[in-house]
C-alpha cells in the first residue's frame, strides 16, 4: 500500500486551484490573440483557401479539406471557444471544441507544422480534463458548477510536466555537433540580424553564435528545474522572459514566445497567484484544503502514464532511423526541435509516360511558396506531391506512368547535395513509419 | 569526476573542438560586417540597376528617334535602322528584367514590356479595330517588345509595317515602353534609391530578400520560358520552337545571353560590391571552394553553352536539340545553387509565415 499512499499524497492531494486559474485565463487569451492575428494577417486565405492541394500528416490522410466558409467558421468558433476557456464559460465544451477545431485545422495541412501548434494541441487536450473552471469562472457565476478552490495536484503537475518536457527535450535536441561545435544554424542566422539594436554588431562574430548556441542549450536543459525551485524561480522567470523576447525579436517565430512566457506562470506558488487574483479584484476566501484528497483512480493513473510515455517516446522515435534526422526528417515532427536547422531544397519534378517521355514540373503552378519550400526538404511531402501530380496529369488524359524528382538540399551551410534517388517513382511509394530507402545518405562533409 | 565538473568538462571539450574544427577562420573574426548590406545595396543600385535602366532608356530613345525618321521617310534604309535600334533596346531590356523590385514591381514592368509568347490574333484584332486598352487583361499577351518584334519582323519588306494601323500600334507600344520605363526611373531617382539602400535587413520585404527572390524568379523564367518550353521539356519532348522569345526577329539566342549576363551582373554587382562579395564576407562555402566562385563558375558554364549555339535558338531546337538540352542541364545546375545554397547562406526569408526552423 506504500506506493498507493505515496501517489495519493502527492498526485491526488488537493492543492490550490489558483495557478491553474491563471493558466486557463492566460492561455485562453493568448489563443484568442493568436487566432485574431492569424485571421487579420490574411493567413486563413493564404494558407487554407488559396492552395489547390494540402499536404497531410501520416495517418491523417483522411482529414478532409473544408469548403472556404468552413475555414472561417472553424476559426470563428475557435476564437469563441478560446474566449470560453479564458472566461471559464461552458468550460468543458469550450476546451473540447477548441482542441478539436485547432487540431483539426492543423491536420488539414502539414505544411504549417510548428512545434508550438503541436504544444497548443497537447495543452488544450489536457485542459479538457482538468477542472480549471472551478474558480473565477462564468460557470461558477452562473451556478453551473460549485466553486472549489482546490484541485488534485495532478492537474497542475501534468501541465508543468508538459512545459518542462518541451524545454528539456528542446535542450536535448540541441546536443548535436552542428549546434554545439559549428554553432549552426545560428552562425548563419545571427549575422543576418546584425542590424539588431544595441548588440547587433556582436552578431558578426562566430563567438557570439557559439555563446548563443551553448547558452540556449543550457537554458533549455536547466530552466524546468530552475522554475521548480522556489529560491531560483524569479531568476528563472526573468530568464524565460529575456530568452523568449530575444527569439521573438530575432526570428519569425510567431506566438511561441508569448505562449511560453504566459504558460510558465503556472510554476509560481499559489500565494503568488492569489495575490494577483486579489489585486485584480478576486474575492474568494481560501479554505484549508490541505487535508482534502481525491482517491487514486486507476483509469486516471493509467491514462496519465500512457500520456507521459507517448510524450517521451515520440521525440525519440528518430533513433530508429539510420542517418542524420535533420537530413532525412524521419521522426522529426513532434520532437520539440525548434530553430535547429537552416535547410533549403530545390525539387525538379518530372512526370513520365510509359515510354519515358517527360514533362518538367513548375512547382509554382501547383504549390504556394511555403508549400514548395516545405516540400523541397521533406520526403513524405514528396510522395504526396508526386501522387497529386500523377492524378492531375492522368485526369488530363496523359499516360502518367511515373513521377520522379531531382532534389538537392542544403543543411546548415553544407554544400547542396542530392537528396533522393532520382530514378525512383515517387508516386508509387507509400508513406509509412519504415525507413525510406530512396532517401540518399547525407554526405558526411564538413560545413 | 563529480557531477558538478561535467558541464566544465563539456565546455572545455567544445572549445577545444571548436578551435580545431573551425576550419581556417578564426571564430573571433567578424562576418557580415563591417561590410554593411546597406553599402552593397547602394553599390548595386549605382553600378548595376541605374546604369542598366539608363542604357535601356537611351536605346529606347534611339528607337523612338529612328522611328520618327522612318515615319517621315519610310524607306528600306530607315526600316533597317528601326530594326537595329529595336534589337539594341530589346537586348538592353534583358539586363533590366531581374530588377522587379520597388518601382518596377509597382509598374509590373516585366509583364508590361516582355510577356511572350505573343498572342498574334489578339494583336491583329486590336490593330484592325483600332480601339483597345493595352493595360487590359486580355491584352497582356499582345504588347511590349514582343509586339514590336512582330510588327517589325513578320515580313522583310516594309510594306506591311508602313500600313497606318501597324505604325499606330507600333507607336503606342513604344510609348507604353517609354512611359513605364520613365516612371520607374523617376521613382528610383525620387527617393526609392534611398529606400532601397536603407531597407537593409534580411526579412521578406527587405531589399536583399526581394532582390534574391526576383533574381531567382527571372532566372526561372529564363530557364523555363526561354529554353525548357520551346525545347519541349514540358510537352513530353515535343519541341515547340515557335515559342522562343523574339521568334520573328529570331534574336532569341542573343536575348538569352543578355538575360543571363544581366542576372550574373546583378549577382556580382558589376564593378562594385555584389551578392558574391557579401557571400565571401560571410565565408560561405560550397564544399571546399567559395560559394560565390561556384556560382560564378556555373554562370560561366551556362554562358559557354549559350555561346556555343548557332545564332538561331529556334533552329538549334529544331536541328540540334542536344546542344540546347546540354544548356538546360547547365541552367539546372546553376539554379540549384541560386535557390538553395545562396538564400540559405544569406539567411534571407522567403515567406511571411511563422517559422520555427525546419
Amino acid at each position: 500500500m506504500g506506493i498507493r499512499q505515496a501517489i495519493n499524497t502527492s498526485l491526488f492531494r488537493h492543492i490550490s486551484i489558483a495557478p491553474l486559474v491563471t493558466f486557463r485565463v492566460v492561455f485562453g487569451l493568448i489563443m484568442l490573440a493568436s487566432i485574431l492575428r492569424f485571421w487579420f494577417n490574411g493567413w486563413i486565405e493564404e494558407q487554407y483557401i488559396i492552395p489547390d492541394f494540402h499536404f497531410k500528416y501520416f495517418g491523417f490522410y483522411w482529414v478532409p479539406n473544408l469548403p472556404d466558409w468552413g475555414y472561417y467558421l472553424s476559426f470563428a468558433l475557435m476564437a469563441l471557444s478560446a474566449l470560453g476557456i479564458a472566461l471559464g464559460a461552458f468550460y468543458r465544451i469550450s476546451a473540447t471544441l477548441f482542441f478539436i477545431l485547432f487540431t483539426g485545422i492543423e491536420l488539414i495541412d502539414a505544411t504549417y507544422y510548428l512545434n508550438h501548434y503541436y504544444l497548443v494541441s497537447v495543452i488544450s487536450f489536457l485542459l479538457i480534463f482538468v477542472p480549471a473552471h472551478r474558480m473565477y469562472s462564468l460557470d461558477v457565476r452562473l451556478g453551473l458548477i460549485k466553486l472549489r478552490d482546490s484541485v488534485p495536484a495532478l492537474s497542475i503537475y501534468l501541465i508543468m510536466f508538459q512545459l518542462g518536457l518541451v524545454y528539456f527535450l528542446a535542450g536535448i535536441a540541441k546536443i548535436n555537433s552542428d549546434w554545439l561545435f559549428e554553432a549552426m544554424p545560428l552562425s548563419i542566422w545571427l549575422p543576418a540580424q546584425d542590424d539588431f539594436p544595441l548588440i547587433g554588431s556582436l552578431f558578426q562574430y562566430k563567438l557570439t553564435a557559439f555563446a548563443f548556441s551553448w547558452g540556449g542549450m543550457f537554458y533549455d536543459l536547466l530552466i524546468p528545474f530552475v522554475l521548480l525551485s522556489s529560491r531560483l524561480r524569479w531568476l528563472g522567470y526573468l530568464a524565460v522572459i529575456g530568452f523568449h523576447l530575444m527569439t521573438w525579436f530575432l526570428f519569425q517565430i510567431g506566438m511561441f514566445p508569448f505562449i511560453m512566457i504566459g504558460a510558465t506562470l503556472i510554476f509560481f506558488s499559489a500565494d503568488f497567484h492569489h495575490t494577483i487574483h486579489s489585486f485584480l479584484g478576486g474575492r474568494v476566501k481560501l479554505s484549508d484544503y490541505s487535508r482534502k484528497s481525491t482517491y487514486l483512480s486507476k483509469p486516471v493513473l493509467i491514462a496519465v502514464s500512457l500520456f507521459i510515455c507517448v510524450q517521451i517516446a515520440l521525440p525519440f522515435r528518430y533513433l530508429l532511423y539510420p542517418g542524420n534526422m535533420f537530413w532525412h526528417e524521419q521522426g522529426y515532427r513532434f520532437g520539440w526541435r525548434v530553430m535547429l536547422a537552416e535547410k533549403a531544397g530545390y525539387a525538379q519534378f518530372k512526370v513520365e509516360d510509359s515510354e519515358g517521355r517527360k514533362i518538367l514540373i513548375d512547382n509554382s503552378e501547383f504549390l504556394t511558396p511555403v508549400q514548395e519550400k516545405m516540400m523541397s526538404t521533406q520526403p513524405d511531402f514528396m510522395i504526396q506531391y508526386a501522387q497529386y501530380l500523377k492524378a492531375h496529369y492522368s485526369n488530363l488524359g496523359m499516360d502518367a506512368a511515373a513521377v520522379k524528382a531531382d532534389v538537392f538540399v542544403t543543411l546548415n551551410g553544407r554544400a547542396s547535395a542530392p537528396f533522393i534517388d532520382p530514378n525512383i517513382d515517387l508516386a508509387s511509394q507509400t508513406d509509412s513509419w519504415s525507413h525510406k530507402q530512396w532517401i540518399l545518405p547525407q554526405k558526411s562533409e564538413q560545413i | 569526476m563529480s557531477i558538478k565538473a561535467i558541464p566544465f568538462a563539456i565546455i572545455a571539450a567544445v572549445f577545444m573542438q571548436a578551435s580545431i574544427g573551425c576550419k581556417d577562420n578564426n571564430p573571433g573574426e567578424p562576418v557580415g560586417s563591417p561590410f554593411a548590406r546597406e553599402d552593397m545595396l547602394k553599390e548595386m543600385a549605382e553600378n548595376v540597376i541605374m546604369p542598366s535602366y539608363s542604357k535601356l532608356l537611351s536605346d529606347v530613345q534611339q528607337l523612338e528617334a529612328d522611328f520618327e525618321m522612318f515615319k517621315s521617310s519610310p524607306n528600306q534604309q530607315e526600316f533597317i535602322a528601326v530594326r537595329t535600334s529595336f534589337i539594341a533596346a530589346y537586348v538592353s531590356w534583358q539586363s533590366c528584367s531581374p530588377f522587379e523590385v520597388g518601382p518596377a514591381a509597382e509598374e509590373s514592368l516585366r509583364l508590361m514590356l516582355n510577356t511572350f509568347p505573343l498572342d498574334t490574333s489578339q494583336l491583329k484584332a486590336n490593330m484592325e479595330s483600332g480601339s483597345y486598352d493595352l493595360f487590359s487583361a486580355q491584352n497582356s499577351d499582345a504588347k511590349g517588345f514582343p509586339a514590336l518584334d512582330f510588327l517589325l519582323f513578320r515580313n522583310d519588306s516594309l510594306e506591311q509595317f508602313t500600313q497606318e494601323k501597324a505604325l499606330l500600334y507600333f507607336e503606342q507600344n513604344l510609348d507604353l515602353i517609354s512611359e513605364k520605363l520613365n516612371t520607374v526611373i523617376s521613382k528610383w531617382n525620387d527617393g526609392y534609391d534611398q529606400e532601397f539602400a536603407s531597407n537593409s535587413g534580411t526579412s521578406v520585404g527587405s531589399s536583399l530578400g526581394l532582390m534574391v527572390n526576383e533574381l531567382n524568379f527571372d532566372f526561372e523564367l529564363l530557364k523555363n520560358a526561354k529554353v525548357a518550353i520551346p525545347l519541349g521539356l514540358k510537352t513530353l519532348g515535343v519541341a515547340q520552337p515557335e515559342l522562343v522569345e523574339a521568334v520573328y526577329s529570331d534574336k532569341s539566342k542573343e536575348l538569352l545571353l543578355a538575360n543571363l549576363i544581366g542576372i550574373k551582373n546583378l549577382f556580382i554587382g558589376a564593378e562594385g560590391q555584389g551578392i558574391d562579395d557579401y557571400l565571401d564576407n560571410l565565408d560561405a562555402k560550397y564544399g571546399n571552394e567559395n560559394l560565390s566562385q561556384a556560382i560564378i563558375n556555373r554562370f560561366d558554364n551556362c554562358e559557354t553553352k549559350i555561346s556555343a549555339l548557332n545564332s538561331s535558338l529556334k533552329s538549334e531546337i529544331e536541328n540540334n536539340p542536344s546542344a540546347v538540352e546540354a544548356l538546360h542541364t547547365e541552367l539546372q545546375n546553376l539554379v540549384v545553387l541560386l535557390k538553395t545554397d545562396m538564400p540559405s547562406q544569406l539567411g534571407v526569408q522567403i515567406t511571411y509565415q511563422d517559422n520555427d526552423g525546419d
